[in-house]
Formats: C-alpha cells, structure tokens, sequence
C-alpha cells in the first residue's frame, strides 16, 4: 500500500517535467531520477529518495528552462507537494520498518497528509498572491533582497527546528543531573 | 528522554538547498516554490511542542523455565498528553527467538490512557539473561526529530537446560554409608534377604527363617542387606564443543548431566558435579531438592573455557570427590585432556562410566553433504571407534551416545547389565 502511494507520487514527479517539455535530454534525466526513486521506494532507502527526487527537480529546472515563457505556478505547487509526500511517505516506510504499526498511527498518517498537502496549496496560493503584490511593489532591483529574505526565513526555520530539539534535551539533561549525582 | 535529530531532517533539508540552489540558478520562480512545503514542514516541526513524557513498565510472565519455554513480555506505556506515535523496541536476548507477536510496534497514546503491547519470546537454550529492557521513540509527525527514553533491563530470566527422565541410570559398584535405595554387600537392617545362618544369641526373633529351622530341627536366621546410597559425580567436559547453538555438544551434555542428575537425587544419591575446563568448577555432592536446584544453576552457566592449561583432578578435594563414587563423565572426546582426566581417575580406583558423544553426528548437521565431507566423517568414526576401544582398555566403561538417540535407550541396556554384574559381585 505505501509502496503503490509512492509509486504513483514517484511516478507523477518524474513524470510531470517531461510532460511539460518533451525532449531527450529531460526524459534521460527523468529515467535516472525514476530508477533513483526506484530502488528507494524497494528498499526504503532515504539516501537514494534524496538522489532521485534531486535529480527530478533538476529535471524540472531543466524542462522549464526548455519550456520558457510564463512561471507555470500551478504545476510548480503540485511538484512541491509531491517532493513533500514523497519525502513523507518514504521516510515513514523506512522509519517502520519491520514493527508492527497500528492501524491508527497508519490512519492518522493519511489525514496528516492529505491535511499537509491541503495546507500546502492554500499557503503557496497566498505566497503567488502575495509575490504577484509584491511584484507591482518592489522595484526589479530589489527582487534579490526579498529572494535573501526567503532564504534568511529558511536559515531561521533550520535553526528554530534544531533549537527546538536542542533545547528540550538541555532541560531534560539539567533534570536529570541530581538523579545521576544521586546514584 | 533524549531528543534527537534524525537524518530524515539534514535529507529534508538537501532537497530544500537543491531547489533553492535550481531557482537561483535558472532564475526561475517555479523552483522557489518547489521548495517552499519542504520549509513549511521544517517550520512546522520547530513550532509543534513536544508532549508529556512517557512513563513505561515492563512486566515478564516467567522468570524461571526450561529450554523450549515460552515468556510473555508486556510493555505498558502511559503519556499525560496524546501522543501520536511511539516506536517502542524491546531486543529479544541472545538463544530467544519471537513466538508471537513483534517485539517492535509504533502505535498511538491517549492522554491518561494506558496502552499495552505485549509479545511473547521462546527461549530455545539454556540461558541466564535479563528481560524489560525497552527502547521507546516519540516521533513527531514529520518523523525529522524523536524524543528517546531507554529502559534497563532489570528482570533476570533463567532457562534451565531441559531434563528428561531416566528410570535405569547406570547402577553404582559401590554404595556409601547413608540409607538409600541400592542393596549393599553388607548386611543389616533392610528388606532384602541375604543369606541363611544359623540362629546365635542376640539375633532377633522376628528374623527367624521359621520354615528353614523347621526342616533342618535347629533355629536358622535370615540375614538381610543394608540399602545404602552411593555418590554420583557427573564430570562435564568443557574444554571444547561442536555444533551450532542449541544443539551444541556442550549443550546436548548438559541435558544429559541434568537429566542423571534428576535421576540420581530422586534415589536419594549424593549427587556433585565437576565442571572439567579451562577452570575448573565444582559442586559438592549433596541431596535434595536443593542440591538440584543448585546443579541446574551451575549447569545454566556452563561454558567453554579453553586454555592451554588445565589443572589435574588431584587438586579436587576428596570431598568433592568422593572414594567410592560413581564418577560419569560426559565428553564428545574432542580434547585428549578429558580423555587422559578420565583415563586416571580409572587408574585411581574410581568406577568411571563415560558417555562419548559422537561429535561426528553432531559434525553432520551442520556440514554439506558432499562426498568428500561424508568420507571424512567416516573415517572419522573409524578413528572415534579406536579411541573408545582404547578408553575401554584403560578400564573405563564406556557408552557410545549418537544425538539422534534418546538418552534413556543409550542407558538402559548398560544399566541392566551393569546392575546385574554388581548383583552377582
């Protein structure tokens, strides 16, 4: 089941860019991130998903290159949303693999996914309205300030999560220390 | 509890670098948002708060059994706040194998509600190990940050080695001074008549052979011999085993040895043990229930301890190992030390019985069935035959144990003769 959900996620991201520009070059590229995507769907492997789904979004890059003319948002927010659930889905596999999962965890990983994904489309749906304002705004000159301000929000995002998890494990640490001194 | 950051984060987070790094680089908008779920779902897993900990119990059915037995492990786990997955591990130890159930199961909490997972272990060998060590692993839903709590294992499980019944163990030469249940030489007080002599003062009434003093005009008496308990001491071979494990020579010989053990005690025999190795490990002989229980404990622990020193059985105390005793050793004769320690306890007087088992069968199982290897084996057997005539010649009593027999049809037609011999002796 999770095998076929990702078979078909895999199959929809190698397959859109060459749908979108039908040429040789993205279709080999295509195929590679395909076989990539493959074996990490067989083996549960993260390693070779990051190398597959990094070879489709460079697939990706190439066909909109080939393709030009007017940013196609639409497909742009269904190749992240794949990425996402692909991402997700895979890693759950390769997480459990082996245990015996409860038809409730399995449950409410679907909703937590589909919610994601609803999610996903109505955040990037406000992100092209607010960059189509931001567009009539900001002159072109700025555009690379506000392309640093997306990436200073991931730096920022990067870190919260890291300090997320560093932070409980300090206050975990400091109460656990008299337990220790104790014996 | 332990948070860790998982790898599934630094992928999450190449992917997010690639796309990012693919606008910039063809300058298209489309790549940016490719990458923008990736940092929703790392921002979102910076701001959900972690939940409550966890408090875990571990529960085991069994502490005490015997190979072959099975153990219910039940893990119960609370949480003060929902937790929507927790990866809960419990290692099954060493010679266990799952019978039912998984021993690794990710489920849901609910507040305040206890959940049970439990999972049953077949213990397939003789074993002192410690169950309830449980590893639990609270995922957040993204599965790019755990939190860890590890529990020790904290309930010692002891498999005994399983022990089949042995109604004819080979019979003792000589008995010692204690009642017991063999019939002695000598005579005295019991139930089984020995010889007729005729009636001397002092001799009791009730011992009047009536029939006899009747036929011969005089009084005669029936003289009746002592039933006495004898000393076994079981000398197991530890300097070297074959096989694969639970079937290993070691472990089949101390089946055996629990099993004469068991045999011996219920006839109320002082039974010891010798533990013949790189160390050299006693019990002194005893009886009882508790003399059992103490022999199982040291058989549970026996284990091949090779050295190229070994110590000679001289330094065994005699009350270790006592004159008169039955000593039965248990070798598969892999070692020619054991052969020699068998060869002079013979020499010191002792009845020695020894029970060779045939590594060559044991050898078999776990070999290919090639021609060559079948030859080898042969000739094997052959060389096997020859060190057993010449144990035989030391005047050592020796009885051939293939694996495939059960031990009580190895036993039984030696114990009758042997009993028969000792009857007439």
């Amino acid at each position: 089941m999770i095998r076929l959900l990702a078979g078909i996620l895999a199959a929809v991201l190698v397959g859109f860019p060459v749908v979108s520009a039908p040429t040789a070059a993205v279709g080999a590229l295509g195929a590679a991130g395909g076989v990539f995507c493959a074996i990490a769907i067989a083996r549960h492997s993260i390693p070779f998903l990051v190398a597959g789904a990094s070879l489709s979004l460079v697939e990706y890059a190439m066909a909109l290159l080939l393709r030009g003319g007017a940013p196609e948002l639409g497909g742009a927010i269904l190749v992240g949303i794949v990425v996402v659930l692909l991402f997700q889905v895979v890693a759950f596999a390769a997480r459990f693999d082996g245990a015996a999962v409860s038809r409730d965890v399995v449950r409410g990983h679907l909703l937590f996914w589909l919610g994601a994904a609803g999610t996903i489309v109505l955040a990037e749906g406000l992100l092209v309205l607010v960059a189509r304002e931001i567009v009539l705004v900001v002159p072109s000159p700025a555009y690379p300030a506000v392309a640093a301000l997306g990436v200073i929000l991931a730096v920022v995002a990067v870190a919260q999560t890291v300090r997320h998890a560093h932070g409980s494990s300090r206050v975990e640490r400091v109460r656990e220390l008299p337990r220790s001194l104790g014996g | 509890m332990t948070t860790r950051i998982k790898s599934q984060m630094l992928s999450a987070l190449s992917l997010l670098a690639v796309a990012l790094f693919l606008g910039l680089l063809t300058g298209r908008p489309e790549c940016f948002l490719v990458g923008a779920p990736l940092l929703a779902m790392l921002l979102w897993t910076a701001s959900v708060p972690w939940p409550a900990p966890v408090s875990l119990a571990c529960a085991v059915s069994e502490d005490r059994l015997v190979e072959g037995g099975v153990v219910q492990v039940t893990v119960t786990l609370t949480a003060a706040t929902a937790i929507p997955q927790v990866e809960v591990f419990a290692p099954v130890p060493a010679r266990a194998e799952l019978a039912a159930g998984r021993n690794r199961a990710v489920f849901g909490l609910r507040a305040g509600q206890p959940q049970q997972w439990q999972f049953t272990i077949r213990c397939t060998g003789r074993a002192r190990f410690a169950l309830g060590e449980v590893h639990v692993r609270v995922w957040d839903r993204a599965g790019l940050l755990s939190q860890e709590l590890h529990r020790p294992a904290d309930t010692p499980v002891r498999v005994y080695p399983s022990a089949v019944p042995l109604r004819r163990p080979p019979h003792p030469r000589q008995t010692q001074t204690a009642s017991g249940n063999y019939v002695s030489p000598a005579f005295g007080e019991g139930l089984e008549p020995g010889e007729i002599r005729p009636f001397v003062p002092g001799d009791r009434i009730r011992h009047v052979n009536w029939r006899t003093s009747v036929r011969l005009g005089q009084l005669y008496v029936t003289q009746y011999r002592q039933e006495r308990n004898a000393d076994v001491v079981v000398m197991l071979d530890t300097l070297t085993q074959i096989g694969l494990p639970p079937n290993t020579s070691l472990d089949l010989s101390v089946r055996a040895a629990a099993a004469l053990a068991s045999a011996y005690l219920a006839r109320k025999d002082r039974v010891g043990l010798i533990e013949y190795g790189g160390t050299l490990r006693w019990v002194r002989p005893a009886v009882g229930r508790v003399q059992y229980e103490r022999l199982l404990d040291t058989l549970l622990t026996a284990n091949t301890v090779f050295s190229y020193v070994t110590r000679d059985l001289t330094v065994v105390p005699p009350r270790i190992l006592p004159p008169r005793a039955l000593v039965i050793a248990i070798s598969p004769l892999l070692d020619e030390r054991f052969e020699k320690a068998v060869g002079d306890l013979a020499g010191r007087g002792f009845d020695v019985v020894l029970l060779a088992l045939s590594p060559v069968e044991i050898t078999r199982r776990v070999v290919s069935r090639t021609p060559l290897d079948d030859l080898a084996c042969r000739l094997w057997a052959l060389e096997r035959q020859e060190q057993l005539a010449g144990l035989c010649r030391q005047g050592v009593e020796v009885l051939d144990w293939s694996p495939e027999a059960a031990l009580e049809t190895v036993l039984a037609p030696f114990a009758r003769g042997r009993q028969r011999k000792v009857a007439v002796g």
